[in-house]
């Protein structure tokens, strides 16, 4: 971790120094850029929905990576705290450092225009193509590059593994399969599927993912978690849980915050999105004849996996006798869990 | 950079470095006591 925040900021004071580029911008016209928000955009749905998707994706929230983490802790330990930690830790990361490397530094060399037809050609254009082109340009350019790249390899390596885990866990303890069966099955399933998102990077494969599993199903699955939390465990005992063994209380304000406001928020996004943007890209009208098949492809193979699973926990459900009439239990000492299901 | 992105950027970055200097000065707080009582 501090490793990371070490290569960003060389990278962040890197960038701010750099001269101007061929149409005279600066790092600064790329703040500028960044902080003058187009407000007229508000009035689209897909802003609303990127821009929960996007927090949801870089919190981990409706992944499991939490839940995952949360198996780790007892009921001594404070999330409150360790929570807000997290949460202002990213921000800080993503905010300060992040929004001072990528985009400042290419406006200098693209220019404001150069860097939104850039973003516009899919979603990571800007960090995994226009940022080598950048450094080769920089003094010390194969250094700096190979700073950023790592930086980026060493958070992909560490979200997988928190991303993968709650997969592991689910196939150890509700099917007992061995963690080194588990990991190695894993490891070649995500070797294959990821191969067909490099090999048809150019198609659109990865922007499929981002968009429906990255950052529509993170919502829908934020929905359902906040729903589950909140409602059918019930806010005085979400509220009980959260505050166990934390130190600090949180504003009275946020317990009607997650329980109203989040979800009806989140709804009311889904919604919206669902009456204006749904049906054309559902129709794929914004995708060329030739991508086409990668993009049904793309959907075809999330599709595949939504199935796989909901038949694997139908499996585990059965095969384990759980019962789900028997609604949730406070567990009291040992693992933080906040919803043993009784067996 | 126009005023109006000056004080958005500053507004944010104070509260995104404040609210984690805050949280780390706890959890180091938190921490401290933990070991002197151990």
């Amino acid at each position: 971790m501090p490793v990371l925040f070490l290569f960003a900021t060389v990278l962040a004071v890197v960038v701010f120094f750099l001269p101007a580029g061929p149409d005279g911008s600066t790092a600064w016209t790329g703040l500028n850029f960044i902080y003058s928000p187009d407000m007229s955009r508000l009035g689209e749905p897909g802003v609303w929905l990127a821009s929960a998707g996007q927090i949801f994706f870089t919190l981990s929230v409706g992944m499991g990576s939490l839940q995952a983490y949360a198996s780790y802790l007892s009921t001594k330990d404070d999330i409150v705290l360790n929570g807000v930690a997290t949460a202002a830790t990213n921000e800080t990361a993503e905010v300060v450092l992040g929004g001072s490397i990528a985009i400042p530094a290419a406006v200098v060399f693209f220019g404001v225009t150069g860097v939104m037809a850039v973003a516009q050609s899919g979603s990571f254009n800007l960090g995994f193509a226009t940022m080598p082109v950048v450094f080769q340009q920089l003094p010390a350019g194969q250094l700096l590059g190979a700073f950023w790249l790592g930086l980026l390899v060493l958070a992909g390596l560490t979200s997988s593994v928190a991303m993968l885990t709650p997969i592991l866990a689910f196939f150890r303890e509700e099917f007992g399969v061995p963690r080194e069966r588990a990991a190695v099955a894993m490891g070649v399933v995500t070797f294959v599927f990821g191969l067909m998102h490099i090999m048809w990077l150019e198609h659109g494969f990865l922007d499929e993912w981002d968009y429906w599993a990255g950052t529509f199903g993170l919502v829908v699955l934020a929905v359902i978690e906040t729903v589950l939390f909140m409602w059918v465990f019930g806010p005085a005992n979400a509220w009980r849980s959260i505050h166990q063994g934390a130190d600090i209380t949180l504003p009275a304000i946020f317990k009607f915050v997650m329980t109203f406001v989040t979800p009806i928020y989140l709804l009311v996004i889904l919604c919206w999105w669902g009456v204006t943007d749904a049906w054309p890209l559902l129709r794929m009208e914004r995708v060329s004849e030739e991508a086409a098949p990668y993009v049904l492809l793309s959907r075809g193979v999330m599709v595949l996996f939504a199935i796989t699973f909901v038949v694997l926990i139908r499996m585990a459900w059965k095969r384990n006798g759980y019962d789900d009439r028997a609604g949730f239990a406070e567990v009291g000492a040992g693992r933080a869990g906040i919803s043993e299901v009784s067996r | 950079m126009t005023t109006g992105a000056i004080v958005f950027m500053a507004l944010s970055w104070t509260f995104v470095l404040g609210l984690t200097i805050w949280s780390f000065w706890r959890v180091l707080q938190k921490q401290r006591k933990l070991n002197a009582r151990d």
